[in-house]
């Protein structure tokens, strides 16, 4: 069973999308915010890794760096709901930190799950 | 017996008293007439006279017959005695007078004791004589007491004082220093004693040794001789002794009241008399200088031809003193020619004399000095005026002076521009403006005013700013100056300011709205996605008939609706942001940056470079900062030097206007989009850049250069400012050959504002 993580500092989506990957079949844990995350993704290897960009400590990015760090660049999916700038500007730039794709809200369920799909098949899983 | 010595005598008697008379009165005529003023001497012409009165009286007594007088007189015996008495008015004193005069001839004040003698002498002898006739006491007849009392009073009143005389002239003759005055008081006495020994012998000795005693006629007559030879021979020695006397009294005051020195000598240049004054100017003492001959002490002056005023040196007590000296001859003083020196120490007054010539130099070189100074002054103030009206003249702004009347006193070439040399003019009233008015006061401060004109268009197209200074003179009156000074620029600038400031409050508060806008989207957005979501989720879980899909449907077109508000709502808010910044950003000329930046690095550029510069175009109206640009084409040529750094090269920099139609990717450039760009290429002859960092030189902190030459954040900062204005750069490098950066920089279709 593929794992995933799921990184928002927004309740309703942790639970939307827990929703939305449980029913296909993944395993899913969420997290608050990047503290949290680090402590479950050292514990753990998973296959893919949703996290938004935007977060109270502003640690979205801190989070991708890390997981770039750790090799992982390709088992991320970048969500952003925007802020100061339109959320295509922050996209971008996670963009440059090589994350396997973005996403802009209010999700497209679809097209994540989808993207998730094709990231756990390049893992060879 | 009291009639026998007035009985006739001999003829010779009346001869004798006759010429005796005569030659008294010669005497005294020759006395008073020849002598010179210094030989005057009064007492002696008293003496004389006295004399001349008792030969007198005598003669009348012994006058022939004609007269008969003498009968008269046997007759009466009280006219008789009368004349008698008469007689003895003149030869009772003879002796005081003699006294006197030679007591004061030889410059001493006669005794007041011996007038009192004398005079009580007299008036005892009359009271005898007189009583005689009326008293006889003792027994003696008036005859016996008449001639024993004369013959007394004479021996009592008449010798006495002459011998005191005689002695105190001795004595004095003793005691005296001056061999003159020795000499003289030496003759006096001597005369004295001869006479006195002469009279004595002849009327005392000889008539006892001969005649057996005195013979009181004898005794008379002789008498007479003997006083009247006595007062020639007298005559002889005092008129010079007194003319000596004079001189000595002259010489008193000479001695101790003139400084100067005075010195008689002879004409063998024997020194007669010296006074004390000179004594202390040759630093000698007194009896050193009289013992010497003149030429001894005067050794280098003719001291034997009269001169004044002559001035010559000498060395006295060891000092080099200047002396002026005048001899004077004095013929025929006691009886040889005599010279007398006058000289004067004038080294005190030289020197005065030369202070005073000093003082006088000192006092018109000040005056000189003085006029000099202010000549100087004077020059010095015109220097300033010629200084400060070039300087005024130069300046941007109008300045004139008025002074406290209210007439112009100074303008400056732009002041006289604009209203005219106005020199000693005074402006009405009326156009005097307030301002200026409080100023002509003349307290010290700043009153301005500010003069707008406004253009066709209601805004201000001119300011001035009127300033005046009110400046406190020396003499209590003051100068007012007015200067002139356009605030149009400012103005402008201000406004500007103002129209920025505002858009940079807008700017934040646009930007206030991005933020609000972009907080309420990210949440929107957060809780549209939870809507959207569920709602896809709960109708994947049941049926699509049914009212509650049917619901559910409605549901998510709401929520889809209110995320494409949601979006419209960021975009736009960005689009007016957007305009902002196009709105700000303004544009510049492109020439000025140039010229500008070119000269500033050639200021700094190493001797093995040469930078090479052109454009094809006059001035291109830029997009954006001025500044970026200009901080970039900066960092570019740095670069460029610093790569040629030891090759040395050419640098060049080149612009061209450049027409996009198609949008231009180059390298790993962003694309261009389609417009109209100043393109500015620098290139360098360097090193080149390797072509796997090309794509990494605009990365920050990415750098070539040592440690401590650059931070590599040059081309990054480059490329912000570049993107910023909407603009690309683009590089092309060959190694070993060189690197062009290119700028593609927008420009602005027209002119905007500045």
């Amino acid at each position: 069973m593929a794992k995933v993580l799921i990184i928002d500092d927004d309740e309703q989506i942790n639970f939307l999308l827990r929703e939305t990957f449980e029913l296909e079949g993944y395993s899913v844990d969420t997290a608050k915010n990047g503290q949290e995350a680090q402590v479950l993704y050292n514990k753990q290897q998973y296959d893919v890794i949703i996290t938004d960009i935007i977060m109270p400590e502003q640690d979205g990015f801190e989070v991708i760096l890390d997981l770039r760090r750790l090799g992982m660049s390709n088992r991320v999916i970048a969500i952003s709901g925007g802020g100061r700038m339109s959320a295509d500007d922050y996209l971008v730039t996670a963009d440059h930190f090589d994350v396997a794709a973005s996403f802009p809200k209010p999700l497209d369920r679809k097209a994540i799950l989808a993207k998730a799909k094709e990231i756990v098949e390049s893992l060879g899983k | 017996m009291g009639t026998e010595f007035l009985i006739a005598p001999s003829l010779s008697f009346s001869y004798i008293v006759f010429v005796c008379l005569a030659v008294l009165c010669s005497l005294f005529i020759y006395n008073r007439m020849f002598s010179s003023l210094r030989a005057r001497m009064l007492l002696f012409r008293k003496l004389l006279l006295l004399e001349i009165g008792w030969n007198f009286c005598s003669l009348i007594t012994v006058l022939p017959n004609p007269i008969n007088l003498r009968e008269h007189f046997i007759d009466s015996p009280l006219l008789l005695n009368f004349a008698f008495m008469a007689q003895t008015l003149f030869w009772l004193p003879f002796g005081y007078f003699v006294y006197k005069t030679i007591v004061m001839a030889f410059g001493r004040q006669p005794s007041r004791w011996m007038s009192i003698y004398t005079l009580v002498g007299i008036i005892l002898y009359w009271c005898i004589f007189v009583g005689s006739i009326f008293i006889t006491p003792f027994g003696f007849s008036a005859e016996y007491l008449g001639i024993t009392s004369t013959i007394i009073a004479y021996f009592l009143l008449v010798i006495p004082p002459m011998l005191i005389s005689g002695i105190n002239v001795f004595l004095w003759g003793l005691e005296a220093w001056e061999p003159q005055e020795k000499f003289y008081a030496m003759r006096v006495a001597a005369i004295f004693f001869l006479f006195g020994a002469l009279a004595i012998g002849q009327d005392i000795i000889l008539p006892y040794v001969f005649d057996g005693g005195p013979n009181p006629l004898n005794f008379l007559k002789n008498t007479q001789i003997w006083a009247a030879i006595f007062l020639l021979a007298l005559y002889q020695n005092l008129v010079p002794k007194i003319e000596y006397l004079q001189l000595r009294k002259l010489a008193y005051h000479v001695e101790h009241v003139v400084n100067d020195g005075v010195i008689a000598y002879n004409k063998n240049g024997l020194i007669t008399f010296v006074n004390s004054s000179a004594a202390l100017l040759l630093h000698l003492p007194e009896e050193r200088i009289v013992k010497r001959s003149i030429q001894e002490i005067f050794p280098q002056i003719n001291v034997f031809e009269p001169s004044y005023g002559v001035p010559f040196l000498m060395v006295v007590n060891n000092t080099s003193h200047s002396f002026q000296f005048s001899v004077v001859k004095e013929a025929y003083w006691q009886g040889s020619e005599h010279f007398i020196m006058i000289f004067s120490d004038v080294t005190a007054e030289s020197s005065i004399l030369r202070k005073y010539e000093r003082f006088k130099e000192k006092m018109l070189q000040q005056q000189l000095t003085n006029q000099q100074q202010m000549l100087k002054v004077y020059e010095e103030g015109r220097n300033k005026e010629r200084l400060l009206q070039t300087l005024i003249d130069n300046l941007p702004f109008r300045i004139a002076v008025k002074n406290h009347v209210g007439a112009y006193v100074l303008q400056n070439a732009p002041d006289k521009k604009v209203v005219g040399n106005l020199y000693g003019v005074t402006q009405m009233d009326a156009d005097v403006d307030d301002a200026e008015k409080i100023a002509q006061q003349g307290k010290v401060g700043h009153y301005d005013r500010i003069e707008y004109v406004k253009g066709t268009n209601g805004e201000i197209s001119s300011a001035e700013h009127f300033t005046y200074l009110p400046v406190p003179l020396e003499d209590g009156e003051y100068y007012v100056i007015r200067l002139v000074r356009d605030m149009t620029q400012i103005l402008k600038m201000e406004t500007e300011r103002n129209i920025f400031r505002l858009r940079e409050t807008q700017k934040s508060r646009l930007e206030e709205l991005g933020s609000l806008a972009g907080g309420i989207a990210h949440d929107f957005n957060n809780i549209l996605g939870a809507q959207l979501g569920f709602c896809e989720l709960a109708m994947a879980t049941i049926t699509e008939d049914g009212k509650t899909y049917k619901y559910l449907q409605e549901v998510e077109k709401a929520c889809v609706r209110a995320k494409t508000i949601v979006a419209q709502m960021l975009t736009d808010v960005r689009q007016l942001k957007q305009k902002e910044e196009t709105q700000n950003q303004g544009s510049f000329r492109l020439a000025v940056l140039l010229q500008d930046l070119i000269s500033q690095v050639r200021s700094t550029l190493p001797s093995n470079i040469v930078v090479v510069s052109g454009t094809s175009e006059a001035n291109l109206a830029l997009f954006g900062q001025e500044m970026d640009l200009f901080r970039v084409l900066q960092n570019l040529m740095n670069n460029g030097i610093f790569a040629m750094r030891e090759s040395g090269g050419e640098l060049r920099i080149f612009v061209e206007r450049v027409i996009l139609q198609e949008p231009l990717q180059e390298g790993f450039s962003q694309t261009i989009p389609p417009g109209a760009y100043a393109r500015i290429d620098v290139s360098d002859s360097g090193c080149g850049i390797k072509g796997s960092e090309l794509e990494r030189i605009f990365s920050p902190f990415f750098t070539t250069k040592p440690l401590g030459e650059g931070f590599g954040l040059g081309l990054s900062s480059s490329i912000t400012l570049i993107r910023k204005a909407h603009g690309e750069i683009t590089v092309q490098s060959i190694l070993g050959k060189g690197t062009t950066f290119s700028v593609y920089w927008p420009m602005v279709e027209h002119n905007e504002g500045e």
